[in-house]
């Protein structure tokens, strides 16, 4: 698959987040568990290819993701996005890293887009909550989702994203 | 560095700009919205449908008990109805002697445009939803949102072919862009009064606050929008009472609300359009 479909494919899962998963999370954990899966694909763009691209896919998507559910304000995740895309791109990026510390990276990346999404509406005084509260009440059920769904496609995306991963693969 | 300083002050100029109040959205905010509504509101509905499906199955022991609840409902319904028939005859006649106008007869007359759920955006700082009615149908900003069982929310952005609601779970006090509802109880409308001003997301209760310390406000009313100041309509169901409380000055007294709506599984919801 080319690298150019995976655009496609985020645009798909951008929709899905919005539509198909209200349907699959059952009421009480509504706003609990937060499907973030473009975010996921932002995440193997910086361990698997540059922090640049992962910055500019995590601004995109982001601000896309902002418009078309623009209640508060917008660029709170075109923000987070790119700022978290770029830096697990600068610590983890260009080392070939395995599924297992993919995961990790995963874990760690939804911790970070979901605390800093915290700080921003803190910041702008629409939350009162304190991190406590959001912390055992959003941000850890949410990164559980985010494992499932990095675990499922981990195989495809990286093939599609990992060139040196492809050559091995058909060797 | 200097990049990366310079990205921080172009959001949080982004941030602060789109958060103060705006009028209209810009076209290609307006377009993005209508591409993204319509393409959404393609897997909405099959998704909704195959979900439904299970759900039906497991719903089917209830459904005595609900048609039990049902006739009951409606034995006091055409009760209520022919009463109604006579108060609104009546009422007619008097308007018609004291001359009001035609803007003061419309006052209290809306008309619920239906729309369907197209997407919905969980997070629980920022819960929205998208539905497919906009500009083209006569909805504006700031429009009461309600589904079958009661408020839930208000229209926050327009587009031609869509808008989002957000829910009244962003209901705050210190937000510049929440307005309070002016409130009142169902059998006290004359005599009750409050505002619905904030929800505790950690209780899943709204604050109604305000409250005059001799009001006859009682645990277990059924509370309504009152129509007082026009942001909002006269009569839609928001919550019942759960407790009453003396408020932080001493003053007034304040009230825990349990919503009417659970926030969760949205199928059809009603915009409320003053005629």
């Amino acid at each position: 698959m080319k690298r150019r479909w995976m655009i496609v494919v985020m645009i798909l899962l951008l929709m899905i987040e919005g539509t198909v998963m209200p349907w699959i999370i059952p009421g009480d954990w509504k706003l609990r568990i937060i499907p973030h899966f473009v975010f996921v694909i932002v995440l193997f763009y910086g361990v698997y290819t540059s922090r640049y691209l992962a910055l500019v896919m995590g601004l995109v998507f982001g601000l896309l993701h902002d418009v078309i559910h623009y209640g508060n304000m917008i660029g709170v995740y075109s923000f987070s996005m790119g700022l978290c895309g770029y830096l697990i791109g600068k610590v983890f990026g260009d080392k070939r890293l395995g599924i297992g510390w993919m995961m990790l990276i995963v874990v760690l990346g939804s911790w970070l887009f979901d605390s800093t999404t915290y700080l921003i509406y803190t910041m702008f005084r629409v939350n009162h909550m304190s991190y406590d509260w959001a912390l055992f009440y959003h941000i850890i059920p949410s990164v559980f989702l985010q494992l499932a769904f990095a675990l499922l496609v981990y195989v495809p995306v990286r093939r599609t994203l990992d060139i040196g991963f492809r050559k091995h693969d058909e060797d | 560095m200097f990049i990366l300083l310079l990205g921080m002050i172009l959001f949080i100029s982004l941030l602060g700009f789109t958060l103060s109040k705006r009028e209209n959205l810009s076209w290609p905010e307006k377009m993005l919205n209508d591409t993204f509504g319509f393409a959404q509101n393609m897997i909405y509905k099959p998704a909704g449908f195959i979900a439904g499906l299970f759900e039906d199955i497991s719903n089917l022991n209830h459904i005595y008990e609900e048609n039990e609840q049902l006739k009951i409902a409606v034995s006091h319904y055409i009760r209520d109805k022919a009463n109604y028939n006579f108060i609104a005859a009546e009422n007619e006649r008097l308007q018609k002697a004291l001359n009001f106008t035609e803007q003061q007869k419309k006052m209290y007359k809306y008309d619920y445009k239906i729309a369907q759920v197209v997407s919905v955006n969980q997070d629980p700082y920022n819960y929205t939803i998208t539905i497919n009615i906009g500009e083209k149908n006569g909805v504006k900003k700031n429009q009461a949102v309600t589904s079958v069982d009661g408020m839930v929310g208000v229209i926050s952005q327009v587009s031609p072919l869509t808008s989002t609601v957000q829910l009244l779970t962003g209901l705050d006090e210190r937000n510049p862009n929440s307005n309070a509802i002016a409130a009142t109880a169902i059998g006290k409308e004359n005599k009750s009064f409050g505002l619905i001003e904030s929800y505790n997301a950690q209780e899943g209760t709204y604050l109604m606050t305000k409250i005059d310390e001799n009001d006859p406000l009682a645990v277990g009313d059924t509370i309504i929008s009152s129509g007082i100041g026009e942001a909002f309509p006269r009569g839609i169901v928001i919550g019942t009472v759960l407790s009453t409380q003396v408020g932080d000055f001493g003053l007034t007294h304040t009230a825990t609300i349990k919503p009417a709506v659970n926030f969760d599984n949205w199928k059809e919801l009603f915009v409320v359009v003053p005629m």
